[in-house]
């Protein structure tokens, strides 16, 4: 008998973190992970401003199930499985769109957008009794300030209990807008020849910015941008409790190298911001004006940086390879050169075509080329700032709290927290507002 | 637009209609057995007689009733279009039709009246195919899915109008789609020889269809009634 394979070597006293590469390519850990993780936790399924009108739909696939994502007639979110109950075909198959009903092209039954079945062609045939079942909902849908999740799980804890503290984080972004930031038109779509984790990792990795996007710095600085390093260094790893974390920036650090904005622009920016200071005191707009590189557990990414805030949603699809979609979270009420600005943050720096993503795919394909040598070569590690007081954002405890959360829930393996001191007064500022903000679940 | 021959033909019966604005001459296809939903087909000037037969053909073909008027003759301004339009909605409440068991679908001066209905009604669904100066409406926020459509030659809406149009209607509480097709002019939905012309016509009509489909309440057979109601009454208990 074999001895059960040890996925992630937590070893305190060396001290060293290490991940088994075998969990980036067995097929059987990929189907424990869509039962163990993806079917027990809250998963995101879009934003409530991507659906502005009644009867607004998104089709979107979470977790391998394909999911419609609609406002209904009277305004509610819903979320239905896309299958019809009758036989199983997709009962929509477009993208997006506005339709109160829609209609399976299998059998002709009819739906509307809350769910309910309007018509059966011919159900005379079915007598007079028939149940007539309606669409079939997720266990759970929820909402925390605009960001939709869904959990297939009937058992899972409340939504802002899961969050944890990243609804702090999330509060941070949704707080730059007075009227609510909102997710622009169109996606970013790529797909990547490599296991899903690794996406997660990379995502809050900055100890790889300087090395894999030199090209994007050396544009950054040709363009007139004089890159301050004390700031960028100035960054602190958190753990946020259930499996989240981010890497986060000082104050400032959240357009350091972006494109150059004109005096006006930078008025307005400026003016935004001094109301935002009067509305929630200056530690919480000290914080927002941080950068901020979160992933809330298994596989939602928050982004706040590079003037701009990015939403991501990593896909698995099969052990070596995911797809990927992004979107852009903006505040609707700034004027057009900041909306410039952050349209072409979005598509130079993170767009598949840009200069910092392609980059990102290229290193994760080739480490999972490189995984076919994953007998030979079993381990990655993943113990940079694992002695430090306190961990940077250049370090790597914001994956490891995310492997620990993954050993716990894909074998059953429990880690106790990394101890760290707290992060400095800069980083715990709080919303003079005491009251929940609007929209929370 | 082109009929398949082998589709048996309905002729529409011929009446008035005694509106608060005026008496109106009218179009009617009524359906046997369980219809769809119930259209109302606000035609262009002179169209009663020219497009009607076949767009009412048309529409049974997909399971809807029809009532067809010419409201030209009338001169209404747009509060009157809309007086006319609440009067006609409820010939057809006479015959069981909800509204939003209704579509409206206008052509020209009858466009403009489906995109005033649309602002003030709550509908199944409303088109306008060349509206006419759909721009002057005022406050274009529609209340009832509205499905706009116009040819880029046609003087009275350039693209650059529909623009401003759609700009305009964008915060409705409702949602709006507003269609350009290339290459030809407000009559666009007629049958054409050309190719982007049948392109056109032939798309058009599609819309028109769906935008109906997915939108206008289907009328419930008496068995889908009787779940209803068990679920009103499960729902109360």
């Amino acid at each position: 008998m074999t001895a059960p394979i040890k996925y992630i070597d937590d070893d305190r006293e060396a001290p060293r973190f290490r991940v088994n590469r075998s969990a980036m390519v067995d097929p059987d850990v990929f189907a424990r992970e869509r039962d163990r993780i993806f079917s027990k936790v809250w998963l995101y399924v879009g934003h409530e401003t991507e659906l502005k009108k009644p009867n607004d739909f998104k089709t979107r696939t979470v977790a391998g199930r394909p999911l419609i994502f609609a406002r209904d007639k009277g305004g509610r979110i819903q979320v239905w499985i896309n299958s019809c109950p009758h036989r199983g075909a997709m009962i929509c198959r477009e993208r997006e769109g506005n339709a109160r009903f829609m209609t399976c092209f299998y059998h002709g039954w009819s739906f509307n957008t809350s769910g309910q079945v309007v018509s059966i062609p011919g159900d005379t045939s079915y007598g007079a009794d028939f149940e007539r079942p309606g669409l079939t909902s997720p266990a759970h849908v929820d909402s925390y300030r605009g960001f939709v999740f869904i959990s297939f799980n009937p058992d899972v804890e409340p939504l802002v209990d899961y969050l944890a503290e990243a609804k702090e984080f999330l509060d941070l972004v949704c707080d730059q807008s007075e009227v609510g930031m909102e997710v622009l038109e169109g996606t970013h779509e790529y797909s990547v020849k490599a296991n899903w984790k690794l996406l997660v990792e990379n995502s809050y990795d900055g100890y790889h910015a300087v090395s894999t996007h030199q090209r994007y710095f050396e544009m950054v600085v040709a363009s007139g941008i004089e890159l301050d390093a004390a700031r960028l260094g100035d960054s602190i790893g958190v753990d946020l409790g259930n499996g989240h974390a981010a890497s986060v920036g000082g104050p400032n650090t959240g357009g350091l190298f972006g494109r150059p904005l004109s005096e006006e622009a930078l008025s307005e920016k400026s003016q935004r911001f001094d109301r935002f200071r009067t509305k929630y005191g200056e530690a919480w707009v000290d914080r927002m004006t941080g950068a901020r590189n979160l992933v809330i557990f298994p596989n939602l990414v928050v982004i706040d940086l590079v003037m701009g805030v990015v939403i991501r949603k990593i896909d698995p699809i099969a052990p070596d390879y995911m797809e990927v979609t992004a979107w852009e979270l903006v505040p609707p009420d700034e004027g057009p050169e900041l909306k410039q600005q952050r349209l072409d943050n979005f598509l130079t720096f993170w767009g598949p075509g840009g200069l910092a993503s392609p980059d990102d795919v290229e290193a994760l394909e080739t480490c999972q080329r490189s995984f076919a040598s994953y007998r030979e070569l079993p381990w990655s590690d993943v113990s940079r700032g694992m002695s430090s007081p306190v961990a940077l954002g250049s370090d790597e405890l914001q994956m490891r709290t995310w492997w620990r959360r993954w050993d716990l829930l894909v074998n059953g393996v429990e880690h106790e927290a990394e101890p760290h001191d707290p992060p400095g007064e800069r980083f715990r500022g709080q919303r003079l507002e005491l009251e929940a903000p609007a929209g929370t679940a | 637009m082109e009929f398949d021959v082998s589709v048996p033909r309905i002729e529409p019966v011929r009446s008035r209609a005694e509106l608060r604005v005026g008496s109106v001459p009218t179009a009617e296809v009524r359906l046997f057995g369980l219809p769809r939903g119930a259209a109302l087909l606000l035609c262009e000037r002179g169209g009663l007689d020219t497009q009607a037969p076949e767009l009412m053909n048309a529409l049974a073909e997909h399971g809807y009733e029809s009532l067809a008027v010419d409201l030209a003759e009338l001169d209404l301004d747009d509060q009157g279009l809309l007086t006319a339009v609440h009067g006609l909605l409820g010939v057809l409440g006479e015959q069981g039709w909800s509204h939003d068991q209704i579509g409206v679908v206008g052509y020209g001066l009858g466009g403009r009246a489906a995109l005033v209905a649309a602002c003030d009604l709550v509908l199944g669904a409303t088109v306008s195919l060349s509206p006419r100066a759909a721009l002057e409406v005022d406050d274009p926020l529609v209340r009832s899915p509205w499905l706009a459509m116009f040819g880029e030659h046609d003087p009275d809406m350039p693209p650059a109008a529909v623009a401003e149009l759609e700009r305009r209607a964008a915060p409705a509480p409702e949602y709006a789609h507003l269609v350009v097709y290339p290459g030809v002019g407000a009559d666009f939905f007629r049958a054409s020889a050309g190719s982007l012309g049948h392109a056109a016509a032939f798309d058009s009509w599609q819309r028109v269809v769906e935008w109906l489909n997915i939108r206008v309440v289907p009328r419930p057979s008496p068995y889908a009634e009787r779940w209803a109601d068990r679920l009103q009454t499960s729902s109360a208990g």
